[in-house]
């Protein structure tokens, strides 16, 4: 059966000539992702372990939004189970409606943007030969070691699917897209990953090898710190991680409208200068190949670039059609996955930002981060994996407890970016509290 | 089922077959209005082989027409195949597991759908206003989730296991805002249905939570950043239950002995002395749990483990894929989050059990910072003038297992004495072995439900756990607590 043509005859006819007219729908919506997940892995060195084995996920589930007379709305979501006993369904779900007039409203068809979002190679490892991903992993094993890594542990992982968006006012898209993933974390110290919609290619991977087994050796070589306010370089990895963690929930239009974030909306109807002019905040769901692009959002609006921060100043939060209601703005692409790019002027390379540093420390990873409170911006995290920097020279590890607030680095016109070959996002540089662990 | 275990047959493969459905729904309800209601139905299967030279492969799938459980069934033997051709891991230990029919009855008191959802609607939404009206300017946003997993998992040769896991949770999530600065603190009741909101007792102590919650969010917005540092300190249960999972439960789980800080040539290292002799841990699964599990994704019951008895580590979490290679029983310990995933072994109610423990004269919510210095006074636990500080509150935690060092936070800092300093929260960073020698005593009664996500290699799982209402760690320089 076809899920997504037999769900749409369903709704069609509730809307237009259903069985029993309490039934009678006002309006749909649905996004609907059929896909095929293959994956594999390295645990404790071994290929196919118990836990890591070769693995085929297959499914097909959404979200649907069914608007009843009076702007009342049911949320559901949708699976195979679901639709083949729909109609037994519906009773309930009017019965269990909610009035919610901002969140009747239904998007139609527009054009829609072009954005490279299917790779024929991850297609083909999903649908035809996985092998070459048994091959990635065996790679990890024979040459890793080359750096004395004693304890690998990875994994990799390709999808392929369908995304089917409909709603009643006549829009219809459906389009291919893949998902590519691959991690490593060596003796328990330090990993590194790759994801994005096409298959890393060799630079790629050589990359993430040789960032990998190099940054362990580093590790491996003690040292002590004395404790204080220093210079801390945060790896554009970790970069990324807090701007998901801090920027994401600050930034999204529900928790501004109800008071839940760090900013309100007289903050961006103001264009408010949050941080240093130096930062832009977006989100891009047109990059080529990236994870986080998509054609058009689960509601239909088509896929763009927006600013939510530009040059340091609120521009506006990122809003689903409910929330660009109630904010009487207009809505905008969501990010998808973390999602939010951070765009930086006048960044040094990473080398030139580590030999300007007399004393501090490059953190490689951190615990803890998922724990904090977003909305004050403050932090305290363990970092158990720091590279020590003296006089420009990294000179061993060192186990830290790192404290300050992501929002106020953001803010300081002290603090330093660089960029780093084949990453996304930039390193950090700012003066914090740093005590040896 | 059956279907599935016939295809692996007929492909030359043994299998787990892993049948999950699951009913849910949440409501959300932000300052006094619903902000949006989501039903949930699904089911699925996950079809899990060995060749019978042991060589694993897994297929999952949410159509369950008849050709696609072939298919299914087809897809993970090939991907056995395709393991073994690359050389991957044997792992023979399917073969040897015992044959058992199990069926456990569900726990829950209320059935599933003992309210309707306008009955239900103003009930979570009592419990919003109730909050905003208390504290006039606080965001307040409730969510009430409501869940029955029920599993059917066979094996071939046929064993037949048949559960389900009910539970429930609300969270109040309060954000305090004031000249620019803002907090988000949160409270969280689970258990396993609706008895949260109908039960007097439980919605009172919601309440209090809750209450507690928010006056905390108003007061932090002005509390200072503790100096970083190795203190003496008293937390409570839900961070016990954090310093239980974090530090300790994760070390002894089987698949991970191999490189765990608690192993010692690959074995789990039982006799060693890893807690004061006054310190037990136990894991198992409680009826009325948020975390309830009464039965293995591998079809094997759950027993509940006495894993520290008197200091010394006597047993671990095993399953049944890795216990033996570990040198620990299997005490069917694998949990899936779902039939699209391959079980792995894991805690589900973990606590900490201290001998002779304080009495504390009333609830421990009722007990202030204060009091609770009093007491440490009185019982000699404390000299005065010491430093010492309470964490309130728990965020969540996170480990890393190979190297022992583990973190977790809470919502609050108090620095006690006869009128106790509120603090900004701190990350709590330790390592394992220093942690739990460092408990010294525990104060009032075990309580249980302290409930949150275990997050192991990506897969949530419910988790719960505690101790006594509080407990004493003395100061130690591998424990450090975040701050400025």
């Amino acid at each position: 059966m076809d899920m997504v043509a037999h769900l749409e005859k369903i709704l069609n006819q509730y809307q237009y000539n259903p069985p029993v007219e309490d039934l009678r729908m006002q309006g749909w919506r649905f996004a609907v992702n059929d896909h095929t997940v293959i994956k594999a892995g390295i645990r404790n060195n071994k290929l196919g372990e118990v836990y890591a084995a070769p693995t085929l996920n297959q499914g097909c589930s959404g979200d649907l939004l069914i608007i009843w007379p009076g702007d009342f709305c049911s949320h559901v979501e949708v699976n195979p189970a679901v639709v083949n006993d729909l109609e037994r369904r519906l009773p309930f779900w009017r019965q269990g409606a909610y009035q919610d007039p901002e969140g009747s409203v239904l998007l139609g068809s527009e054009p829609l943007p072009l954005a490279a979002v299917e790779h024929q190679s991850v297609k083909a490892y999903v649908r035809e030969d996985p092998k070459p991903l048994f091959q990635l992993l065996n790679r990890f094993r024979e040459e890793l070691p080359a750096w004395g890594i004693s304890s690998i542990q990875a994994g990799v992982q390709a999808g392929w699917g369908l995304r089917h968006v409909r709603t009643s006012q006549g829009l219809a898209v459906s389009y291919a897209q893949t998902s590519f993933n691959v991690y490593v974390l060596a003796d328990g110290l330090y990993g590194k990953s790759f994801s994005k919609r096409r298959p890393a290619a060799d630079v790629e991977v050589q990359e993430l090898l040789t960032g990998t087994g190099t940054t362990v050796q580093k590790l491996k070589n003690e040292t002590s710190l004395e404790s204080g306010k220093m210079s801390v370089v945060l790896s554009p990895e970790l970069v990324e991680e807090f701007v998901a963690k801090y920027l994401l929930s600050n930034l999204s239009g529900n928790a501004v409208i109800n008071n839940q974030g760090a900013y309100t909306l007289e903050d961006f109807g103001q264009g408010k200068q949050t941080f240093d002019p130096r930062v832009t905040i977006a989100v891009n769901p047109l990059k080529p190949f990236e994870l986080s692009s998509y054609l058009c959002t689960r509601e239909g609006l088509p896929a763009r670039s927006q600013r939510l921060i530009h040059k340091g100043k609120l521009v506006t939060p990122y809003l689903t059609v409910k929330d660009s209601i109630k904010a009487g703005l207009a809505p905008t692409p969501l990010p998808q996955g973390s999602g939010l790019w951070l765009e930086v002027e006048g960044a040094q390379e990473i080398d030139e930002m580590v030999q300007g540093i007399d004393h501090g420390i490059l953190v490689c990873s951190v615990l803890g981060l998922h724990t904090q409170d977003a909305t004050g911006g403050s932090y305290s995290l363990s970092a158990p994996q720091c590279l020590k920097i003296e006089a420009g020279r990294i000179t061993g590890r060192v186990k830290t407890v790192i404290s300050g607030n992501f929002l106020q680095h953001l803010a300081d016109s002290a603090t330093g970016y660089a960029f780093a070959a084949g990453e996304n996002f930039p390193a950090m540089r700012f003066d914090t509290s740093v005590v040896q662990a | 089922m059956q279907l599935a275990l016939t295809e692996a047959a007929r492909h030359g493969v043994q299998g787990i077959i892993r049948y999950q459905a699951v009913q849910e729904f949440s409501i959300i309800i932000n300052n006094g209005k619903v902000e949006r209601i989501v039903n949930e139905e699904s089911e699925g299967l996950g079809i899990q082989v060995f060749t019978f030279a042991g060589y694993c492969g897994f297929a999952s799938g949410d159509c369950l027409t008849e050709a696609s459980v072939k298919t299914m069934a087809a897809k993970a033997a090939k991907l056995a195949n395709l393991n073994e051709g690359f050389g991957g891991e044997q792992n023979k230990a399917l073969f040897q597991a015992p044959q058992l029919t199990v069926s456990v009855p569900s726990p829950r008191k209320y059935p599933f759908d003992h309210f309707t959802m306008q009955e239900l609607v103003p009930l979570i939404n009592n419990e919003n206003q109730y909050i905003m009206q208390a504290f006039p300017g606080l965001s307040v946003q409730t969510v009430y989730r409501q869940l029955e997993e029920k599993w059917r998992i066979a094996r071939s040769g046929g064993s037949e296991a048949v559960f389900s896991m009910p539970r429930a949770v609300i969270v109040q999530t309060l954000t305090a805002r004031e000249e620019g600065r803002s907090v988000t603190t949160r409270s969280a009741l689970g258990g396993t249905d609706a008895g949260l909101l109908i039960d007097t007792a439980r919605v009172e102590e919601g309440r209090a939570r809750t209450r507690a919650m928010a006056e905390l969010a108003k007061n932090l917005l002005t509390a200072p950043k503790v100096k970083s540092g190795h203190y003496k300190l008293l937390i409570d249960y839900a961070l016990a239950k954090g310093l239980a999972h974090e530090a300790f439960g994760h070390a002894v789980e089987s698949d991970g002995v191999r490189t765990s800080i608690l192993g010692e040539k690959g074995k789990l290292a039982i006799g060693k002395t890893v807690a004061h002799p006054k310190v037990s841990i136990v894991d198992g699964p409680i009826p009325g749990d948020w975390a309830y599990q009464p039965v293995s994704a591998n079809g094997i019951p759950r027993d509940t483990v006495r894993i520290v008895d008197k200091g010394k580590l006597v047993a671990g979490l095993g399953d049944l894929f890795s216990a033996e290679g570990a040198g620990i029983a299997i005490s069917g310990a694998g949990r899936a989050e779902s039939y699209a995933h391959i079980p792995l072994p894991r805690m589900t109610n973990i606590r900490i059990e201290v001998e002779d423990p304080i009495t504390l004269e009333k609830p421990w919510y009722q007990v202030t910072p204060a009091e609770l210095y009093s007491l440490l006074l009185e019982q000699g636990l404390v000299d005065p003038g010491e430093e010492i500080y309470y964490l309130a509150g728990y965020k969540g935690g996170q480990v890393n297992t190979q190297h022992g060092d583990f973190v977790f936070n809470c919502s609050a800092i108090y620095k006690l004495g006869a009128e106790p300093v509120l603090y900004q929260p701190g990350i709590f960073a330790g390592k394992t072995l220093s942690a739990l020698k460092s408990i010294q005593a525990g104060i009032g009664p075990m309580l249980t439900d302290a409930q949150g996500t275990c997050g192991k290699w990506g897969q949530g799982v419910p988790s719960s756990g505690g101790s006594h209402a509080f407990l004493l760690l003395n100061s130690d320089p591998e424990i450090t607590i975040g701050g400025e």
